[in-house]
């Protein structure tokens, strides 16, 4: 860690985990977890299986999708307290750090979903790579909100309505999948061709990363400002 | 002015490049205007049975420029239970100057017509380099033969329709097939006078694999011994002709020697008829030609007439097999057990980051990748078992059928679920007999080796299912030394397991034979009545008991008077990397019966 990332070089602790997010990280890991092993699919005999049963696991991915990007929110939103102890710029550093380490805590989900559906391991490190950008935007778009409104009540209904709208818009407006994080994810375990995933892989990233910058951008000039 | 003039030469030059590039994309089509003509003739003298390997004749006529590209045969059928079904054959040709090569293939027609069709037909189509420059298209419908074939070898002397009820189709020495499996149809072949000598050694090797494969090869000797004097038959033959005589008492020629065969009739001190058995198939030898119309002649078209019931094959038994296969999922429980421990070290762990803000920084990344990458290591170990990792789960079971002494045949299923969307290609040797079960659709792509492209296009959860033949040389050997001593030999590379002797209705157990290996022993009173332990009924078990009895089946028709069992793990299709094959395939290895060599 840089040192000039640090307002106040004291105390560094606390900064990957903290006492206001542990609950709801520790409450992901263990709902998506459940979630994973109650998705997967029990050996039985051939005769038995039905087309169902080879469609894509969805549930786990679209839980996954909802927890992760309201975990997101939720260390974004807790940026707020650290502004005394870090550089905007350290802020940053800290949020997407935050959220990569708890995306990578989930990797032997991911192995786990993705071997078991006879798919290669490798694939679970570009789901990653994927969201990480969209939680990093989500991360964003939570600190964001702590700056803009100061009543609790009002960020809450805007947060959630904003995040249900994204994702409920963005899944069953066709156009829109490509923005979808849990459509992205589904199509690359249904076997989407490598024209398919790059698709996946690069447009949405790529507005996520758009959306996510010009927060960080918003958010720096309004720090600076205040 | 000069670059106007340079841009000119720059265009003149496009221009020519354009009308070389346009002359050599119509390459092919200049072939088409060359003379080429495609003669495809189906079947033996024109008739085949549905669902059973066929010869397929394609003779191209040319005249043109040298040309390279691939003879494709098609067919399309509309199966009446399971959806269309489409089996093609591709194999290379290179035709030069005025060239008229034949190409004979291999292929189990069906008589279902095409979607939308209303007759079976098959297409054959010569492409090159992508383009088609010739098809022809055949109506199956007046060739199809509702029962196995018969052939009649003999130049004239013989009714179409023998006093048996069989229906003969004459062909001549050119019109036999080059390989094993165009006789697939054919029941039974009658051999009067006729040649053998002079037929190629290909066709000689294919009827002789023909015949281990269950075929009935009647031979009609008589006055036509003298022409069947070949050693390849006279090996085979359950009866040795020294001489061929006029018997007055029976009013024709009779071939007369010593038999070694079941004597089957016999009159005026003479054996007439006798049967010995070759594999699976079976060898008539009469003594007289069967061309007048005596009473012993009588009696022997009697005793030659065939049993009104078929011997089916069972086709069903993979598929039936595989259904019962599981699909192997990672366990819940020892999963669910591992990201419990997993959680609970990283929830402790940050718990206690929280409680000892001196554990900050780099050392709670390090801690918190080292548990990961622990736990990671063991979920990918666990999860990269084949079962799990496979794109597609197989089942593989075989007979391998052996006569001591003699070639051995396979008969196999092959099934197939792809758990994930694409194609599976899987090579095997190039005399073996493929057949599709149900609405199984395969690519074959014919060269040193068959390459099978099957189910192409699958889609995951989609099955595909093949029965084939195949004949081997027989690598086990069984020597019944003096007493009760037995010597055991595995020349094959495959381990034989749980490896039994059987004689008088007992079982021996001789244990393992490792690839290679040999053993002596000597069997003892203490054997068992049965082979297979009925405990434990897992689905291997269930596996080797539905295989043994499928074998028992035909052992009763067969009567060995010994036999020699094990299991084999011996893969007839090759392996590919991207499936997890379950293989078992029971050895039956037996003795001459009592009174048959």
């Amino acid at each position: 860690m840089r040192e000039g990332l640090w307002v106040r070089p004291a105390s560094q602790a606390e900064y990957w985990f903290d006492k206001t997010t542990w609950a709801s990280q520790m409450t992901f890991f263990l709902l998506s977890g459940a979630v994973l092993l109650l998705a997967l699919p029990s050996s039985r005999p051939i005769e038995d299986l039905t087309p169902a049963s080879f469609e894509p696991a969805g549930a786990f991915p679209l839980i996954f999708v909802i927890f992760y990007g309201i975990l997101a929110l939720a260390l974004g939103q807790a940026e707020a307290d650290w502004r005394d102890r870090l550089s905007t710029a350290g802020q940053l550093v800290q949020l997407l750090g935050r959220q990569l380490l708890t995306l990578a805590i989930t990797l032997p989900y991911w192995l786990i979903l993705l071997m078991a559906h006879a798919q290669s391991p490798l694939l679970s490190g570009l789901v990653l790579l994927q969201l990480g950008i969209y939680g990093f935007m989500m991360g964003l778009f939570g600190w964001g909100l702590a700056l803009l409104a100061r009543s609790e009540v009002f960020r809450f209904n805007l947060k959630y309505s904003i995040f249900i709208l994204y994702l409920v818009v963005s899944f069953l407006i066709p156009p829109l999948r490509l923005l979808s994080p849990y459509w992205a994810i589904v199509e690359l375990l249904g076997g989407a061709s490598i024209g398919e995933a790059s698709g996946l892989l690069i447009q949405g990233p790529l507005v996520w990363g758009g959306v996510a910058a010009s927060i960080g951008l918003w958010i720096r000039r309004r720090l600076a400002l205040s | 002015m000069r670059l106007y003039a340079g841009a000119g030469g720059v265009m003149r030059k496009l221009i020519v490049y354009a009308l070389l590039g346009w002359l050599i994309s119509m390459l092919p089509n200049v072939n088409a205007q060359a003379q080429l003509t495609l003669e495809v003739e189906v079947g033996l003298g024109g008739r085949f049975l549905p669902d059973h390997h066929t010869p397929i004749r394609v003779r191209i006529i040319y005249d043109g420029p040298p040309l390279t590209g691939e003879l494709i045969l098609r067919q399309r059928s509309q199966q009446r239970l399971e959806g269309v079904r489409t089996i093609e054959l591709r194999r290379p040709v290179r035709l030069g100057g005025k060239a008229r090569p034949l190409y004979e293939s291999y292929l189990p027609l069906s008589d279902a017509p095409p979607p939308g069709g209303d007759e079976p037909e098959l297409v054959a189509v010569l492409e090159s380099q992508g383009h088609k420059v010739a098809s022809r298209r055949v109506v199956l419908t007046d060739l199809v033969s509702p029962e196995p074939l018969v052939l009649m070898l003999s130049d004239g002397g013989y009714l179409k329709v023998l006093p048996t009820g069989e229906r003969v189709i004459s062909l001549t020495a050119e019109q036999l097939p080059e390989d094993w499996r165009g006789y697939a149809g054919v029941r039974r072949i009658y051999l009067g006078r006729f040649n053998l000598g002079l037929i190629e050694p290909s066709k000689r090797e294919a009827l002789s694999k023909w015949l281990i494969r269950g075929g009935e090869l009647v031979v009609l000797a008589g006055q036509n011994a003298y022409l069947q004097d070949v050693p390849w038959l006279e090996e085979i033959l359950p009866f040795h002709v020294e001489d061929v005589r006029w018997i007055e008492e029976l009013g024709a020629h009779v071939a007369v020697g010593r038999g070694s065969g079941e004597v089957l009739h016999s009159e005026a001190g003479l054996a007439l008829l006798l049967r010995g058995r070759v594999g699976l198939g079976r060898i008539y030898f009469s003594a007289l030609d069967l061309r007048g119309r005596s009473e012993a002649e009588k009696a022997i078209w009697k005793a030659l007439t065939p049993e009104r019931i078929e011997r089916p094959r069972p086709l069903q038994l993979g598929p039936e097999l595989f259904s019962k296969m599981e699909l192997i999922y990672p366990d819940k429980l020892m999963l669910g057990g591992l990201l419990v421990l997993y959680l609970a070290g990283i929830g402790l762990f940050s718990l206690w980051t929280l409680r000892n803000p001196q554990w900050s920084g780099w050392r709670v990344l390090i801690i918190v990748s080292a548990w990961l990458g622990l736990f990671s290591a063991g979920f990918f170990a666990y999860l990269k078992r084949p079962e799990f990792s496979s794109r597609v789960q197989a089942l593989e079971i075989g007979i391998i059928w052996g006569m001591a002494g003699g070639d051995a045949l396979l008969q196999g299923w092959y099934s197939a679920l792809a758990k994930q969307a694409g194609s599976l290609e899987l090579a095997f040797g190039p005399d073996t007999l493929l057949l599709p079960l149900g609405g199984t659709s395969y690519r074959l792509r014919q060269g040193s080796e068959q390459v099978l492209r099957f189910l192409p296009g699958m889609e995951a959860g989609s099955t595909g299912h093949l029965y084939f033949e195949e004949v081997l040389p027989l690598q086990v050997t069984v020597e019944l030394g003096e007493g009760r001593l037995i010597r055991v030999r595995n020349g094959s590379s495959w381990p034989l397991r749980d490896v039994v002797f059987w004689r008088e209705g007992i079982y021996y157990p001789l244990g393992d034979l490792a690839g290679g290996g040999a053993r002596e022993e000597v069997i003892s009173g203490l054997g068992a009545n049965s082979w297979l332990k009925a405990d434990g009924w897992g689905f291997e078990q269930q596996v080797k008991w539905s295989i043994f009895k499928a074998a028992q089946a035909e052992l009763e028709r067969l009567k060995p008077k010994w036999m020699l069992l094990g299991w084999m793990e011996r893969p007839s299709l090759k392996l590919h990397p991207a499936e997890d094959r379950w293989i078992v395939k029971l050895l039956v290895l037996m003795g001459a019966e009592g009174g048959v060599r």
